[in-house]
């Protein structure tokens, strides 16, 4: 017999619909879109999410759709490795759990067995939840913090709902942080000065290499421009940065590009920093991903964290802070540490 | 290799036939068949107890493991009106006895069409109200829990074909051999396309290159936790294509290993890793 592979189902060619959602609206509308997959009904999503025995790496290039209902927890706090722009009550939701792109360094590889998308329809739980915690004091709330909304704006249609609400409660400030080139989202969201796009910045190389599905950094400066020029004020985010080969000229000549397409003044703030994981979640990626030379890379291991040696860190933050600096004041650009 | 488990002969029959598979003596009042290191047959008996006691006691003798795979294959009653007849992939298995639903990973382009099955200890007759599955039969479940002790779970496919709506007075053995001959093509095709299939495989160092590196730590004076981050870096040096191989020739060549103290291994190994991580 001669070799082959068998040919993987095309992604979301499944969809797992948990029985007490069947009946939702957003449910009846997220399956408009999938009218060729076979739809599964289950008890509880996590009776497929969170089984034994799946191996991620293989799910990723044929993954299924989850539709299910959030129970509770609608809002988290802020994780400490991440950047909290000095916001008091920085709080984190999940929409959606994992993302439709396939980042080689996405800590989500690290935290959840499976590839499998899950969204949870009970927007208005979420809504309602921010509105009991809005009665005691502001929010600032992360929306895209464990997959990417703005790719999936068309199935769900959350970050209008999000936006909305975040007009009509002015406590409330909302980060839609994305990879995502679709410049049309800017146009059709109301706009806020309190609601941030963030856009994450990577150099075609990294993008290329560890960033699969993701927009080029043409299309994502082209979707930069587009909110800029609806009046937002978008958030840049150089973060994770990598020590790729000639890191320096590479993230230099990115920002020089960036700051030529975009007017430095429209911009928000800029968060920057080099790729840090857990150790938990890096022990899990090693063993899942061994031909990944992104989790693979002997980085240090520092207060439970991977990451690179402190001098290499230090010396790829300051450079590129440098850079940046050229073109937006320094208190712009927040770092973890100084946070 | 495949492992594929029917609960009777009849099921098991046309495949034995078709891939000439011989008879191997395993023991322990288990019937088996094999093609090469192919292909193994093996019988469960009907029930969840036989179903589980098997499977297990095979794939751990066999050290079945993630580059094999499972089909359970066999015939089921039909639970439900619109699918009187046909085979199918199963997409869920309902263990009614403990309520719990097992999900085999459908990953692959199989070409079945697909249904979900119950499973429960005891025949059924046709005249109980079973729940929502389509397709009944007893040991799904007990192959799905015992296989997934060894198998990711996209490496198992449940494949049933309706030989009955519970009455089963006149069922022959006869009748179960032609329908599992009927439905031959598609199994086989299933089969050879696994066969044929190679995953990507896990293995970043070969065995040679683990000698290799236990030479290495050892010249290097390295402790247990020295010797896994050396091999961290090394798995990285294959990774981004440097040759790792010469580099530690060169240490042996310039006099720097082996080291006779401790201390100078720590900084070999300090440089190994600037060297890999550059
Ligand atoms: S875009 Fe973000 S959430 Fe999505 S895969 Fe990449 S790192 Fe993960």
């Amino acid at each position: 017999m001669h070799s082959g592979n068998m040919r993987l189902n095309k992604p979301f060619s499944h969809v797992y619909i948990e029985e007490g959602i069947m009946q939702h609206p957003l449910c009846t509308r997220i399956l408009s879109f999938f009218p060729h997959a076979v739809q599964i009904p289950v008890t509880s999503y996590k009776d497929v999410f969170s089984r034994k025995g799946q191996r991620s790496s293989v799910q990723i290039k044929s993954r299924n759709l989850i539709l299910a209902e959030k129970k509770d927890h609608f809002l988290y706090s802020g994780s400490v490795v991440c950047h909290d722009f000095d916001e008091r009550w920085f709080y984190y939701c999940t929409n959606v759990l994992n993302c439709i792109y396939d980042c080689a360094y996405c800590w989500l590889k690290g935290m959840y067995d499976s590839a499998n998308l899950v969204i949870f329809v009970n927007q208005e739980d979420f809504l309602a939840e921010t509105a009991g915690m809005l009665k005691k004091h502001p929010v600032y709330l992360c929306l895209s913090y464990e997959n990417d909304l703005v790719p999936l704006e068309n199935i769900t249609g959350f970050l209008h709902s999000w936006a909305e609400f975040t007009v009509r409660n002015p406590g409330l400030t909302i980060e839609i942080r994305t990879k995502c080139g679709n410049e049309d989202i800017w146009k059709a969201l109301p706009v806020s000065e309190r609601i941030i796009p963030a856009f994450t910045l990577s150099p075609d190389p990294v993008i290329l290499e560890m960033e699969k599905g993701t927009a080029s950094l043409s299309q994502r400066i082209r979707a930069i421009r587009a909110a800029a020029e609806n009046g937002f004020h978008p958030r840049l985010c150089l973060d994770p940065v990598f020590a790729v080969p000639d890191w320096e000229n590479i993230y230099g000549s990115m920002i020089r590009n960036v700051m030529c397409e975009i007017d430095p003044a429209d911009i928000r703030d800029i968060s920057l920093g080099t790729f840090r994981l857990s150790n938990d979640y890096m022990k899990k990626m090693r063993k899942e991903y061994p031909h990944s030379a992104s989790v693979q890379y002997p980085y240090v291991l520092h207060d439970g964290y991977y990451g690179y040696e402190e001098n290499k860190k230090r010396k790829i933050e300051n450079t590129i802070r440098k850079q940046l600096e050229q073109y937006v004041p320094g208190e712009k650009i927040y770092m973890l540490e100084n946070e | 290799m495949i492992y594929l488990f029917c609960a009777l002969y009849p099921e098991a029959a046309p495949l034995i036939k078709e891939y000439r598979m011989k008879r191997v003596d395993f023991g322990n009042g288990i019937r088996m068949w094999q093609k090469d290191n192919e292909l193994t047959l093996v019988l469960t008996g009907t029930g969840q107890l036989n179903a589980a006691a098997v499977t297990a006691a095979v794939l751990s003798r066999r050290k079945a493991g993630s580059h094999d795979f499972l089909i359970s294959y066999g015939c089921c009653a039909s639970l439900n009106t619109e699918k009187t007849d046909g085979i199918f992939l199963v997409h869920k298995i309902t263990d009614l006895q403990t309520g719990r639903d097992y999900y085999p990973d459908l990953l692959y382009e199989t070409g079945f069409a697909e249904a979900s099955l119950i499973s429960e200890n005891k025949v059924y007759t046709g005249a109980e109200n079973i729940g929502s599955g389509e397709l009944y039969d007893m040991e799904s479940a007990a192959v799905f829990h015992a296989g997934s002790m060894f198998f990711p779970l996209h490496s198992m496919f449940f494949i049933r074909f309706i030989s009955d709506a519970g009455q089963t007075e006149n069922l022959t053995a006869e009748t179960i051999t032609s329908l599992s001959a009927e439905y031959l093509p598609l199994m086989k095709k299933l089969i050879d396309d696994l066969a044929r299939h190679e995953e990507e495989k896990d293995i970043i160092l070969t065995e040679e290159d683990d000698r290799m590196i236990s030479k290495f730590a050892e010249d290097m004076g390295c402790s247990t936790a020295m010797k896994r981050e050396l091999h961290r870096y090394i798995h990285y040096a294959v990774l981004t294509g440097k040759d790792w191989k010469k580099k530690i020739e060169e240490l042996y060549e310039s006099g720097t290993l082996p080291v006779t103290e401790k201390e100078e291994g720590k900084k070999v190994l300090h440089a190994f890793r600037e060297y890999a991580a550059e």
